[in-house]
């Protein structure tokens, strides 16, 4: 499947677009050709991988934070004033 | 976007999570009622914002802490991001993305007010020659490591990935996590970042391939970890 002169310069340019794939902002076109060069090229697709598995680990490493109660009492008082006066 | 096309037999985890993304912030966005700010009373935008700018307070404060790494400065930048947004919330269009609308609000308080008192060094990126470049070169010449790496990599705990995010610096933590955090278009962290989008993927790229050289290297620490633990059982 892979070619021994890997990698080519189409690794290169799949390589250069694979956050822009994972956050699917190619266009159509685009996304196709990364998707047919991941079909053709195993070394690229273990890389795209790797970069789809460092996503999810900064996702749950950043997801799960409460604000404190003292602050959002304080942010709820912003507006409490308004419907006093209503 | 298209629906991606794939053979039935791709079972790479990378094109079964890309099935499962979620849509753009934007076609999230619950269909809100109709706003008339022309004739909205105060208490009516009161009640408004309490319901729908509230509901982000958890995400702008845990974004706060990852930009200030301080509780107490967190705290003092979201309030403050709170209350501009509340004075200024019948300046913003109903049916936009509010989520957007209310991070750029933080990002430019943080910027204007804690960044600069602060005045503490910019990180540099350290590397001229694109880094993913660099990356890849080095991870096709290392045959074998990357699969190891891959199951490292599950076992590295959260406090190693955000010391390792808060290794990069303040501009490629932010892209970073405004992308794969919040899911945000790069079209929408191009306004909130007040940059060109070209510079949005630029940061992306070079933040995720620093982050990456990071975390590779914390997983060959725990595999190496484990490999003398495993010869030491024998």
């Amino acid at each position: 499947m892979t070619e021994p002169s890997h990698p080519t310069a189409e690794c290169e340019d799949a390589m250069a677009q694979v956050q822009a794939f994972l956050h699917n902002e190619l266009p159509a076109s685009a996304a196709d050709l990364i998707r047919a060069h991941l079909d053709a090229c195993d070394k690229c697709l273990e890389d795209f991988d790797v970069e789809a598995e460092i996503t999810r680990l900064v996702r749950r490493a950043a997801s799960g934070t409460c604000a404190p109660a003292r602050l959002r009492m304080s942010i709820n008082s912003l507006t409490v004033r308004v419907h006093r006066w209503e | 976007m298209s629906t991606p096309t794939l053979t039935p037999e791709h079972t790479s985890p990378v094109m079964s999570w890309v099935m499962t993304l979620p849509g753009s912030p934007e076609t999230d966005e619950k269909p809100s009622e109709p706003v008339d700010l022309a004739t909205e009373t105060d208490s009516e935008r009161a009640l408004r914002f309490e319901t729908d700018a509230m509901e982000y307070l958890d995400q702008l404060y845990g974004a706060a802490l990852r930009m200030t790494r301080n509780p107490a400065d967190a705290e003092d930048i979201v309030q403050e991001t709170y209350a501009k947004a509340y004075a200024n919330f019948a300046k913003f269009t109903p049916g936009t993305n509010l989520k957007a609308w209310l991070y750029r609000i933080l990002t430019n308080t943080y910027i204007n007010s804690y960044r600069k008192q602060q005045r503490s060094p910019k990180i540099s990126g350290g590397q001229d020659v694109e880094d993913w470049q660099l990356h890849h070169a080095e991870s096709h010449t290392s045959t074998g490591l990357r699969s190891a790496e891959m199951e490292a990599l599950d076992r590295i705990p959260d406090s190693l990935v955000s010391d390792a995010l808060d290794k990069l610096s303040p501009e490629f933590r932010q892209a970073v996590l405004l992308a794969d955090v919040e899911g945000f278009a790069y079209k929408e962290i191009a306004e909130i970042m007040e940059t060109p989008i070209g510079t949005v993927m630029s940061r992306l790229n070079r933040g995720r391939s620093q982050l990456r050289t990071l975390l590779a290297e914390h997983a060959r620490e725990l595999g190496i970890g484990r490999a003398v633990e495993e010869a030491s059982d024998d």
